[in-house]
């Protein structure tokens, strides 16, 4: 059947490709409402198994209306439109468990929670944590899981052809490695590196928590989660005190393990699953790394010792540095409480943390913020220029830097990483004059801002149920423009904007 | 006679001295004022949640007012009838706790914690129900039916395609 | 002539009961696992090099 090549035919097209991951969504769904009913949790199960069926039927109905467009060719526009209205109808379907079950004072506080999973960002508005579901605790999780490693990743595993448009859906969701010629099976790859890894640390985290005392099926469900969390840098976790609940040097120490391999570019993974360990090392986001985490630990510490926030180097390891380190990875797990970086940690270490979170992991991973390798582009850029000054005229240098193959650095490659590093710091400026209005102090604002920025989701307490509409949308904004890197959700914009203007 | 009355008094008194210098708090009070408080006597309140999680001779509880929860180090052999934590399905027991309030506890890596003098059970646990409602599982029950005719209808006309 | 060469597909045994020659989907197999299994020891020992970081500094403010 040729594809249908008139204009008039891409939003169908737009809308069948919204309609696969609608569906998708709506699978997911059945799986906490099984834990649900192991536990006997009745009433959860029968709500998601009502939310799982109205996601089927719109998503089916999608795909049911608009089939024949499925091969209609989608230009980048189109295509990126796809992913960001995906992400944003998405959030809407995925926030009706919440709704049902009543975890939430409004609609608006369950569609911030399911962003801020689906961005791994983990800033929670959910009323009585300590007394959830199994089933809702289960949801809040994979929610996290499945958007550090996409949407469109997850539909694309389970598609079996691919057609024009895909890769640049995939694009649009702030990844643009190709481990393989194929996106689909550079999907594929994606989610098996991811399993494994669940497989390894869910058992890893299960003997650890059965070590703490708690019982068996308990300590197999707190460490899927956990590991998912981890994993995917969301930060989320089933209690309120987040890993402090634990009161455990060793879950500690694995969650870092996890979250620090979270951070990593899957082309990373890729290729050191495939042989290539060396890569570890030369790779310029490890490089960036490095250097960044060192630095700012340095820093951190000498904040904190000037205050004498921690009495001996056990302590000032387990909160400074876990502190850092989850910020720095954009992970967002906490051991200590909100308020404490407010009340105790002194303006320095605040600096450093704030730093961390905006420079974010690397790119093509679960992690936030300006990602590492736009330091990496940027800082050889920043050598390149100054060995030009040095050099006589008319000399020719050639910069590299090493991402999986050395790369010669070009100046269309410097603008692009430029280009959006200054879009992190406009949205994060706007997100610490939007908590500055709504009367919040000014290193609060930013602390907070520089967190849904980066896609974090350590608090300083500023973001809660209790703070005012307004900025709770304008955080859900942040959160889903920073996670897709602007260019998907501006495409979409503009999308409707034309369309608007047409009409 | 006159020192074993006085040593009496002194055995009656002594404890009823210490509890007058505690602090009665609430979670919000100690992260708050965590400096003021650090290593001084409080009296907290709050449901057990999660997990009563043993390690030896000591056990961690975590206790909640609604607020934080604040994790509470005892020894195993205080807990005595504490043995219910809150989850969806119950509500935790209600335990008040007599200790020693650390900002960063040294033993525990920096941990906000105290370390129980005292526990007591003020309130024991129970369970709750959650009542199932008939008119969602009617609604369940609907859009399952449809939304197995729109599945089955799509594989259908997938496989034309 | 060596029969060996006019036959070259046919695994033959050798000491240990180990097959010379095996199959080509289960070399391929070993492969995989064996990439895997040091991929993921790799990375985690590298994992554990920014641990090391973080307990040094601490370490050093401790002094």
């Amino acid at each position: 059947m040729m594809p249908a090549r008139n204009r008039s035919g891409h939003w169908r097209a737009v809308l069948y490709y919204i309609g696969t991951v609608i569906l998708c969504l709506g699978a997911m769904m059945y799986l906490p409402m099984i834990v649900s009913m192991l536990y006997g949790e009745w009433s959860v199960a029968v709500n998601f198994l009502i939310s799982g069926n109205l996601t089927l039927i719109f998503g089916g109905s999608l795909l049911l209306l608009f089939r024949h467009s499925r091969l209609q060719r989608l230009g980048w526009g189109e295509s990126m439109t796809v992913t960001a209205s995906a992400w944003f109808i998405g959030m809407i379907v995925c926030a009706f468990p919440y709704w049902l079950n009543g975890n939430y004072l409004s609609f608006l506080d369950c569609c911030f929670d399911v962003m801020s999973g689906f961005t791994t960002t983990g800033f929670s508005l959910i009323q009585d944590m300590d007394h959830l579901s199994n089933g809702v605790n289960t949801w809040r999780h994979m929610l996290t899981f499945v958007g550090g490693q996409g949407m469109v990743v997850l539909v694309l595993t389970v598609l079996t052809k691919a057609s024009s448009g895909i890769y640049r859906m995939y694009v649009g969701e702030g990844k643009d490695e190709r481990l393989l010629p194929n996106v689909v099976h550079t999907s594929r790859s994606i989610w098996m590196i991811s399993l494994v890894y669940l497989g390894l640390g869910t058992i890893s985290l299960w003997f650890a928590g059965i070590s703490l005392g708690m019982a068996p099926d308990r300590a197999f469900l707190h460490g899927w989660w956990i590991f998912m969390s981890a994993w995917s840098t969301g930060g989320f976790g089933p209690m309120s005190q987040n890993v402090l609940y634990y009161h455990s040097e060793l879950y500690e120490l694995i969650t870092v393990l996890f979250f620090i391999l979270g951070s990593f570019n899957f082309a990373l993974h890729y290729a050191v699953f495939t042989g290539n360990r060396r890569e570890l090392v030369k790779n310029v986001e490890s490089v960036s790394f490095t250097v960044t985490i060192t630095l700012l630990t340095l820093i951190t510490t000498l904040g904190l010792m000037r205050l004498n926030v921690y009495p001996d180097v056990v302590a000032m390891f387990r909160k400074g540095f876990y502190q850092l380190i989850s910020g720095h990875t954009t992970t967002g797990f906490m051991t200590i409480y909100a308020r404490q970086f407010y009340n105790e940690w002194g303006d320095i270490a605040l600096f450093a943390i704030v730093i961390a979170m905006l420079i974010g992991g690397s790119a093509c991973s679960t992690a936030g913020g300006f990602k590492g390798l736009r330091m990496g582009i940027i800082f050889s850029a920043f050598k390149r220029d100054v060995r030009r000054m040095a050099q006589p005229e008319g000399q020719i240098s050639v910069q590299r830097y090493h991402h999986i193959h050395d790369v010669v650095l070009d100046d269309g490659t410097v603008r692009s990483a430029m280009l959006i590093v200054i879009a992190y710091i406009v949205t994060f400026t706007i997100g610490t004059l939007a908590c500055m209005l709504c009367g919040y102090p000014f290193a609060m604002s930013v602390f907070e801002s520089a967190s849904a920025t980066g896609n974090v989701g350590l608090s300083i307490g500023l973001m809660s149920s209790a703070s005012p509409a307004v900025l709770k949308i304008i955080f859900l904004l942040i959160m889903w423009l920073a996670r897709l890197e602007f260019m998907s959700v501006l495409a979409l914009s503009a999308y409707i904007a034309k369309k608007v203007m047409r009409s | 006679m006159k020192k074993k009355i006085l040593a009496l008094l002194l055995f009656l008194l002594l404890p009823i001295a210490a509890f007058a210098e505690s602090s009665v708090v609430s979670s919000t009070d100690l992260i708050n004022n965590a400096s003021a408080l650090d290593g001084q006597t409080v009296v907290y309140t709050g449901e057990v949640i999660g997990d009563i999680m043993q390690r030896g001779d000591h056990t961690w509880l975590n206790l909640s007012d609604g607020s934080n929860a604040i994790g509470i180090w005892a020894a195993t052999d205080q807990l005595g009838s504490i043995a219910i934590p809150g989850r969806y399905d119950q509500v935790g027991d209600t335990v008040q706790v007599t200790g020693i309030f650390h900002r960063a506890c040294r033993d525990h890596g920096g941990d906000m914690d105290i370390h129980a003098v005292q526990l007591q059970l003020i309130q024991q646990g129970h369970t709750i129900t959650h009542p199932l409602s008939s008119v969602r599982l009617i609604l369940a029950v609907v859009t399952a039916v449809i939304g197995a005719g729109i599945v089955i209808r799509l594989q259908r006309k997938q496989r034309k395609l | 002539m060596n029969d060996r060469n006019e036959q070259p597909s046919r695994p033959c045994m050798v000491d240990g009961g180990r097959l010379f020659g095996s199959p080509p989907k289960q070399r391929k197999r070993n492969r995989i696992l064996r990439n895997g299994m040091l991929a993921i020891g790799a990375e985690l020992l590298f994992a554990c090099g920014f641990i090391l970081i973080g307990f040094v500094i601490s370490m050093l403010a401790g002094w």
